[in-house]
């Protein structure tokens, strides 16, 4: 397994539905974007940061036959990295934070994560936890943060992905982007 | 907020980016109306729209470090997005916990957020352990509290090996968002007021668990959850004696310091909260979540735990062996909560507080206090006994807390078997039997569901009616009240009298207290723990109303969004933790089936519908909100925590209900009246002087209030049923037409001698007054008085001049006033007392004043002379009276008696009053609606016969005897009936 043969395959698979596919896909797709991690951590200075979105495309083009993908399946392919890719950093700075406080998985409050904002980085957690909760309120809007934010999917794609009119993939990033950035704070907090 | 709302939010969020920064602002007051708050939520996302921080910029980028760290790391358990465990789908990974790694997943069969914690394998692959670990699942699954977070059941999924997927064991929680207890006291010391809240609701959650026989043992602040409405819950009930695979009795086994306890860095919290019990390793029971209740309470206060330590022997020390430094707590906590603190966190259990009821009452008790003088140091080092004395003393209700604590014990010894279901029909003696009203409430139930109370005897007194007793009873000399309601601790009775005044009255009888006058005839009002009241009325310039159950000024609360086609905000009820009220939204066309049941949270003002076509809803406790629609009740599960409702609605009793409505007790025991006048409507029929009746061919509606016009061809009447509006029956050709159109109430139709007017009152702008309208319904309804008082249509007299009314003013209750039906519209009063004075007629010839009046204890009819109606007072009735009604020759004056049986009296012609005695012509079958004082029949113009109401299927046989339905543990139906999982 592993080979870009069958990971096409198992994309085709679960895009037509069967969620075991997904199942298989899954661990193939975190195990690549930890080794090429490693390779280019090997090849960089220790300080080096990476930029998730152009981890999760050498992914992409390492695990998938390009020849035997269209443009469909390289969406939906996005879809499930960019998750696997939250997942990863939210699971380190969950690690992170607990070795510092010892206690445990330790959440930022709003007025925490307020503060943070002050730098102009978005902390993980923060927007790992603002995401949850605009998926209660609206799990599209989440979606299409995740695909463009941590999959680095465009506005079309993701829209494919979502199965939305890119228009309405517009509208609903605009929508999401200003709930996100009141949320999390911004210089345009009042 | 509910996903309506943010819909509206969102679509007027990008119809305004799409507009210039300048034309926003004229769109969104458009598009919002009045209201505030959406227009606000609205524009704090356009102000983040237009920063200029790019979202993709602020992305967090992955250090080295991170993916350094996912190398070395082990692959976690990897349930993937997509993945299903059973109909749950999994959405995304929350955390991991001592019990395994803990998912956000959607239930794909109910369409609901859950939490699913999936346990290590180990757990899987031990036969004992797994089976020990259903039963016990499944009894915490039975756990249903406002404040507890649910444990839905257990989910378990075989090893697939097409799927290459291990053995999954999962438990299917409930999922509260929100910070954690331990993340607000990481902030700092919580404020007195809050802490003593959030200290009530995890009680009342530790209560509802040891009633089942369940204790926590691992009672701590990363276990209370603050959802974002205010609500507290209490998760992982339970979950310590199944991870820890303790024998699965409740009183036996205790969580061993094994090795692990004391290698993991991640479980050092955990030790602080240990009962000295714990520590030891003896047998627990609930005393060991009392225990840590009082460490909760005592960190909350001071920021810092009771007994936490450096180290963990520090820590085990300190719980065996020494005393929590009291001085921490601020000197503002009050002496009853220094000891209940005290008392929780007595070394031996013997010496500590046995019954976590016990602390609801010390709480409650606290806000009936003044403001607690800072106790000084001696006193919190006090001797336990005297202060434990004196705290007795400051608590009046500390004994009955004691008495309840030991019957809490009682029924927590019994069987856990759920409850079974039964239904009592009581039918009181007629003395006894309840009114059903149209207005506002009939009936009510203590929260513990001992004691249903209701009106009856024609509405002119309270009956409480114990289940445990045969019979009801009474609480007389209160006026005419209707709208009754209950206080949390059942010890009040709320009503409203008449229109004049919101009152309260001790369950045991006694003197009435007023609390205040509301702006119109409620509907609806409940009571809150925090003890305020909240109500409506038929004003419909007001929605919902608060008022201090202590008496004062109503502050409105919510206005009906007119724009919006809101008719009127009414039938308020407060949800448990007292954060959020629900209500009924009706509509300005359509009836009740247009009603929306809708839900306003008190913290934020912000209200949003739940169910559509439904109104009347209650919470009850089982996690389900019950409504009317299409005039049965229906159920529908609710989650306390999002104010959301979950899942499809189920008809939960077929029966049609009446007018009285129904109520629910907390403990889930309903009660409805049956049968009676209303049932399904009422029809209109003839009776002669003999009493023989002739049925009309005009359908069953709720008809009230029937006036026939001077030539007797067409009847004015009220019917309440549909839009509140006032119809026409023409006689003759049989048609039942509205005549008033507006979206308030619009009631008392009476007609002047030419009959080519309908006057009447309205309240279609704001409290009612008077209105006058061609019969035909033509032209426009003109406005003829303008008044803060509810002012009700009565009569005209025969000389077309004066519309004589009644006018219910704050300082004098209701008084007779007349209106000059010419360009002046002048307003002048007739008569005026502190007393009651209404339903005045005037004869015929216009020498005299008929009315009925209270100053001799209970509604007399009387008259006067006319206009001079100072010259002279008789009493006509004997034996009580109301609405008397003049024949048409004026020789006969009608009335009904006390109970409700047509009288007449002789009237001799001539200018000095002269009258015979009354007679009885028939028995008062006929209903009379409750509630509305206005005159309930009319003559024809001949005299030969009444036109009455009755309750309809019922032409020849007297009205289906008026009954109580109770349904003891209805809840356990309604889980049955509406799963919750």
């Amino acid at each position: 397994m592993g080979s870009p043969r069958d990971v096409t395959v198992l994309l085709g698979e679960w895009s037509r539905g069967n969620r075991t596919a997904l199942n298989q896909l899954l661990p193939l797709v975190y195990a690549e974007l930890r080794r090429v991690a490693a390779r280019q951590l090997r090849s960089e200075r220790a300080d080096h940061t990476l930029q998730p979105t152009a981890l999760v495309h050498e992914v992409f083009i390492r695990l998938v036959d390009q020849r035997q993908v269209d443009w469909q399946n390289r969406a939906h392919f996005f879809g499930v990295a960019a998750n696997v890719m939250r997942r990863i950093l939210v699971d380190h700075a969950r690690r992170h934070g607990a070795s510092k406080r010892g206690d445990g998985v330790r959440c930022l409050s709003i007025d925490e994560a307020r503060d943070v904002a002050a730098s102009n980085e978005m902390p993980i957690l923060a927007l790992d936890q603002a995401l949850d909760r605009l998926e209660t309120i609206d799990a599209e809007l989440a979606k299409i943060v995740e695909l463009r934010a941590f999959g680095g999917l465009t506005i079309d794609e993701a829209a494919h992905v979502l199965s939305v009119s890119p228009s309405t993939a517009k509208r609903d990033w605009r929508t999401a982007k200003a709930w996100l950035n009141r949320e999390l704070g911004s210089d345009a907090r009042p | 907020m509910t996903d309506e709302r943010w819909l509206r939010v969102k679509a007027l969020f990008q119809a305004a980016v799409e507009r210039p920064a300048e034309d926003r602002n004229a769109f969104l007051a458009a598009a919002t109306g009045d209201d505030a708050a959406l227009r606000r939520e609205v524009e704090s996302l356009l102000t983040a729209d237009a920063s200029d921080v790019s979202l993709l910029e602020r992305l967090p980028v992955a250090s080295a470090s991170v993916l350094a760290d996912t190398v070395s790391a082990p692959p976690p358990t990897f349930l993937a997005a997509g993945l299903r465990v059973g109909p749950y789908e999994i959405v995304a990974p929350l955390g991991a916990g001592a019990m395994g790694e803990v998912y956000r997943a959607s239930d794909t069969k109910l369409n609901r957020v859950v939490a699913l914690k999936v346990l290590p394998e180990r757990f899987a692959l031990d036969p004992d352990r797994s089976a020990r670990f259903t039963r016990e699942a499944h009894l915490l699954a039975t756990l249903n509290h406002p404040n507890i977070g649910a444990i839905y059941g257990l989910e378990e999924q075989a090893p697939s090996t097409d799927s290459g997927q291990a053995a999954v064991q999962a438990l299917v929680l409930e999922l509260v968002d929100g910070p954690t207890l331990a993340d607000r006291i990481a902030l700092g010391p919580i404020p007195l007021e809050e802490a003593l809240g959030i200290a009530r609701q995890v009680a009342d959650a530790l209560e509802a668990a040891h009633e089942k026989g369940i204790i926590h043992r691992d009672f701590k602040p990363p276990n209370i959850k603050i959802a974002r409405n205010g609500v507290v819950k209490v998760l992982d009930f339970g979950l310590a004696k199944i991870s820890d695979g303790a024998p699965q009795s409740a009183l036996s086994g205790s969580p061993r310091l094994t090795a692990t306890d004391l290698g993991g860095p991640t479980l050092l919290g955990t030790p602080a909260y240990m009962s000295p019990e714990q520590a030891r390793g003896q047998p627990l029971d609930r005393r060991t979540d009392i225990w840590a209740f009082g460490c909760v309470l005592y960190e909350m206060l001071t920021g810092r735990a009771p007994f936490a330590g450096d180290t963990i022997s520090d820590t085990l020390a300190a719980i065996l062996e020494r005393e929590p430094d009291w001085a921490a707590l601020p000197a503002i906590v009050p002496a009853p909560v220094r000891t209940l603190i005290r008392r929780c966190l007595e070394k031996d259990a013997r010496q500590r507080i046995a019954d976590i009821s016990v602390v609801p009452f010390v709480l409650d008790d606290l806000a009936d206090l003044a403001p607690a003088t800072a106790p000084g140091s001696s006193a919190a080092i006090a001797p336990r006994r005297a202060l434990w004395r004196r705290m007795a003393i400051l608590s009046g209700t500390w004994l009955v807390g004691v008495a309840m604590a030991g019957s809490a014990a009682w029924f927590a010894a019994r069987s856990t078997a759920p409850p079974r279901v039964s239904r009592l029909l009581i039918t009181p003696a007629s003395a006894a039997a309840p009114s059903v009203g149209v207005v506002g409430y009939s009936l009510a139930i203590t929260p513990d569901g001992t004691r249903v109370v209701y009106t009856g005897a024609n509405n002119t007194a309270l009956f409480v009616r114990a289940l445990d007793q045969l019979n009801a009873t009474s609480i007389t000399g209160l006026g005419e009240p209707y709208g009754v309601f209950v206080s949390p601790d059942g010890q009040w009775i709320g009503f409203f009298d008449g229109v004049t005044a919101l009152q309260k009255v001790a369950i045991t009888g006694g003197p009435a207290v007023t609390l205040g006058r509301p702006d119109g005839t409620a509907l609806g009002a409940s009571w809150g723990a925090d003890g305020s009241i909240i109500f409506a009325t038929i004003n419909r310039t007001t929605g919902l109303q608060r008022i201090a159950a202590s008496g004062g000024e109503p502050a409105v609360l919510t206005r009906p969004n007119r724009a919006g086609g809101e008719n009127d905000h009414v039938w308020p009820q407060i949800l448990p933790g007292g954060q959020a009220v629900l209500f009924t939204i009706t509509a300005t066309t359509g009836g009740l089936d247009q009603a929306q049941v809708a839900v306003l949270d008190l913290r934020t003002g912000t209200q949003s519908v739940l169910i559509r076509g439904g109104s009347d809803a209650r919470y009850v406790a089982s996690g389900h909100l019950v409504y009317r629609a299409t005039g049965r009740l229906h159920a529908v599960a609710f989650d306390l925590g999002r104010l959301a409702v979950v899942g499809t609605p189920v008809t939960v009793q077929p029966e049609v209900l009446t007018d009285a409505g129904m109520a629910v007790a907390t403990d889930g025991t309903l009660v409805y009246v049956s049968g009676g006048a209303s049932a399904v409507g009422r029809s209109l029929v003839w009776v002669d002087r003999q009493g023989r009746e002739t049925p009309t061919s005009a359908p069953p509606r709720n008809y009230a209030f029937p006036r026939l016009s001077p030539d007797g061809t067409r009847l004015a009447i009220y019917i309440p049923d549909q839009e509140i509006d006032i119809w026409l029956w023409d006689l003759a050709r049989s048609t039942l037409t509205r005549a008033t159109f507006d979206r308030g109430v619009d009631i008392f139709p009476v007609w002047p001698p030419d009959g080519r007017q309908l006057l009447f009152s309205s309240a279609r702008a704001g409290a009612v007054n008077l209105f006058a309208q061609a019969a035909d319904g033509s032209g426009d309804v003109t406005r003829l008085t303008t008044s803060p008082n509810i002012q009700h249509a009565t009569s005209v007299t025969s000389d077309g001049t004066r519309l004589v009314f009644t006018e219910t003013a704050p300082t004098t209750g209701p008084d007779i006033m007349q209106l000059r039906l010419d360009a002046t519209h002048a307003v002048t009063p007739l008569v005026q007392t502190p007393f009651s004075e209404r339903n005045a007629e005037v004869s015929p010839d216009g020498r005299w004043l008929a009315y009925e009046a209270n100053d001799s204890g209970r509604f007399n009819i009387y008259v006067r002379p006319f206009p001079d109606v100072s010259s002279g007072y008789w009493q006509v009735s004997t034996d009580g009276g109301t609405r008397p009604l003049w024949a048409r020759n004026g020789q006969e004056l009608f009335y009904l008696s006390a109970t409700g049986a047509l009288m007449r009296v002789g009237v001799a012609p001539g200018p000095t009053w002269a009258a015979s005695e009354p007679t009885r012509l028939f028995e008062g079958r006929y209903g009379a609606s409750p509630n509305q004082n206005g005159r309930t029949y009319d003559i024809a113009p001949d005299g030969k016969r009444f036109l009455m109401i009755k309750a309809s299927g019922s032409a020849d046989q007297t009205a289906a005897p008026t009954s109580l339905v109770v349904v003891q543990n209805w809840r356990e139906e309604l889980k049955r009936l509406v799963p919750t999982q």
